[in-house]
């Protein structure tokens, strides 16, 4: 099975932000949230780096680990996924999240702050209940059940957002560095993955 | 122990106006993280 | 075999001219020079902070490695400080009781009682004490319930259970500051450490030894005990606060170290807490009388607050004096 990651190239990352909508649009975000999001680093000065960043799907998820209620799975693929029927929407996972990827539909930690949303890495939901409409409503698309990426990753018009097994994503960054003679690194790699890309 | 049963009230009471008063503070996603503009009204959208 | 020669010449002409890239390209602009890198900029700070068109400001922390520090926290050491706490604190009260036994009145149960808690005093500290019961065994679920109650009871039941217990733990805070604010309110005046509480402490207490060092309305353990309810829990309740209201006071990596002082300051608590709940039960002849009716027995009084006894009949002429219920074994 592949190791899925994501990489995104800030040399080529335009922050159209494309991915985002595409991500909202294939997995019927709600309003207020965003699995995906693009952060613009030194914006307006030299050495200007757009980032696009979601869940990183971490080796070792500091979420799973700090989850109360154990809610977490990381699938064969290695896509770390949540079951929504378990989150008790505590808010633990958010504090652990390197990456700030855990989203509730209500502000703040009282009561009822609903169910904690990520992205799923366009797998759907953790209860294997592929394609159905029950899963699309709480998880949204099941991409890789059609065997297709996420579609953050597969529309992006620079090829600056990659994703898919870990060592070919790395090796195509690897090539375009080698190429260009440049690169400003594996966005969130170490963090993740506890590995940069050697170039 | 008729002390007890007031405290216990009293926990209650105090618990569930905490819950009301912060319920009613706390803001749903979709208010809070999107402007006016982005949000089609859906009273005015052609039926 | 040529096809591959071909492409390694290529891959090293690749290679070559990456390296032989003049330092300033025609745009006057070198990216090597500026590029941002995300290690230094790690370095430099405790996240990632840039700018982004959502209308949510958090989202533009691009990465905050202070995660997984806290993952290490929460899995590693926690489950092992909460069973040290807890089940460290029993054995020791069961090792107490073993040796000490119950702490009896030593000049049996008088004919009379004297009032030492009233209605108010009983009813804060009950109210407290409920709301702090509920708090810590919600906590210790948050804590270490997914290593000890999730493999008995099925992800399912004890999900359903987690949340209901989240619920309490959140809103139970606020009727538990309350209690904390009365008891410190209250009691203080009667809490403030002295001479006699050196003395007290000198003398063992009367938990080492039958000494009944002489004392006033709280002896130095009581004493202990206010201060460690009122500071520990009042730190507790600010903690708590910090992340029941995300973002109000502090940020990720700030909530994560509220966190880690919330659980280990109730974690201390809990282990002091069982002391109390102890001694005031089984471990002592007595002394639930002064929380359950708040009259409590005349010899009971006389051999721990000697001091107190002498001045509440003093002041109230007698009047906090009643016959026992039961009458004298």
């Amino acid at each position: 099975m592949a190791r899925m990651k994501f990489l995104c190239d800030a040399e080529r990352c335009i922050d159209c932000n494309a991915c985002v909508t595409a991500c909202k649009n294939a997995n019927e975000v709600p309003w207020g949230i965003n699995r995906r999001r693009v952060v613009t680093i030194n914006d307006g000065k030299p050495g200007e780096r757009s980032v696009s960043m979601a869940c990183m799907h971490c080796t070792d998820a500091p979420c799973a680990a700090v989850c109360p209620v154990d809610c977490f799975y990381t699938t064969a693929d290695a896509v770390v996924l949540h079951s929504k029927d378990l989150c008790i929407g505590c808010g633990y996972c958010f504090y652990a999240c390197p990456f700030g990827a855990p989203q509730y539909p209500k502000l703040g930690n009282f009561g009822s702050r609903g169910k904690m949303d990520k992205c799923t890495y366009c797998s759907g939901g953790p209860e294997g209940a592929d394609d159905s409409a029950a899963e699309f409503a709480k998880y949204g698309a099941n991409r890789l059940a059609e065997g297709k990426l996420p579609l953050c990753a597969e529309m992006c018009s620079t090829k600056a957002l990659m994703a898919g097994d870990g060592d070919i994503i790395a090796q195509i960054y690897r090539e375009r560095v080698t190429k260009r003679g440049y690169g400003s690194g594996s966005w969130g790699w170490q963090t993740a993955y506890k590995a940069n890309i050697d170039v | 122990m008729r002390m007890f049963v007031v405290a216990v009230v009293t926990m209650i009471v105090l618990a569930t106006a905490g819950s009301l008063v912060l319920n009613a503070v706390q803001e749903p996603a979709d208010v809070a993280f999107t402007t006016k503009g982005a949000r089609p009204d859906l009273a005015e959208a052609p039926g | 075999m040529f096809k591959i020669l071909l492409l390694a010449l290529l891959l090293t002409t690749n290679a070559a001219i990456a390296q032989d890239r003049p330092a300033a390209p025609v745009s006057g602009f070198n990216p090597t020079q500026s590029e941002v890198q995300q290690k230094a900029l790690l370095n430099g700070f405790d996240k990632i902070l840039g700018n982004t068109t959502l209308p949510d400001s958090r989202a533009a922390t691009l990465i905050q490695p202070a995660g997984p520090a806290w993952r290490d926290y929460r899995r590693s050491w926690l489950p092992w400080i909460a069973a040290a706490a807890v089940l460290g604190m029993l054995a020791l009260l069961l090792l107490f009781f073993l040796v000490r036994g119950r702490i009896r009145i030593e000049g049996g149960r008088a004919a009379q009682t004297i009032l030492r808690f009233g209605a108010f005093e009983r009813f804060m500290h009950w109210m407290t004490a409920t709301a702090w019961c509920i708090l810590a065994l919600s906590g210790l679920n948050i804590a270490v319930g997914r290593i000890v109650l999730l493999p008995l009871v099925g992800s399912d039941a004890f999900s359903t259970l987690s949340g209901w217990l989240k619920i309490s733990h959140n809103f139970l805070a606020f009727p538990f500051t309350a209690g904390i604010i009365l008891m410190f309110l209250i009691w203080v005046r009667h809490n403030i450490p002295g001479r006699l509480d050196v003395e007290w402490i000198k003398a063992g207490g009367g938990f080492i030894g039958h000494a009944h060092p002489p004392a006033k309305k709280f002896n130095a353990g009581q004493k202990a005990i206010f201060w460690i309810v009122v500071l520990g829990g009042g730190l507790v309740a600010a903690s708590g606060f910090t992340l029941i209201f995300p973002f109000y006071f502090t940020d990720v990596s700030g909530m994560q170290i509220a966190q880690i002082a919330h659980g280990l300051l109730a974690l201390g608590m809990i282990a002091a807490m069982l002391g109390h709940i102890y001694i005031g039960s089984v471990g002592m002849e007595g002394a639930i009388d002064a929380m359950a009716s708040g009259d409590v027995d005349l010899n009971w009084a006389r051999e721990h607050h000697s001091l107190w006894v002498d001045e509440k009949i003093e002041r109230t002429r007698g009047e906090a004096l009643k016959p026992a219920a039961h009458p004298a074994e």
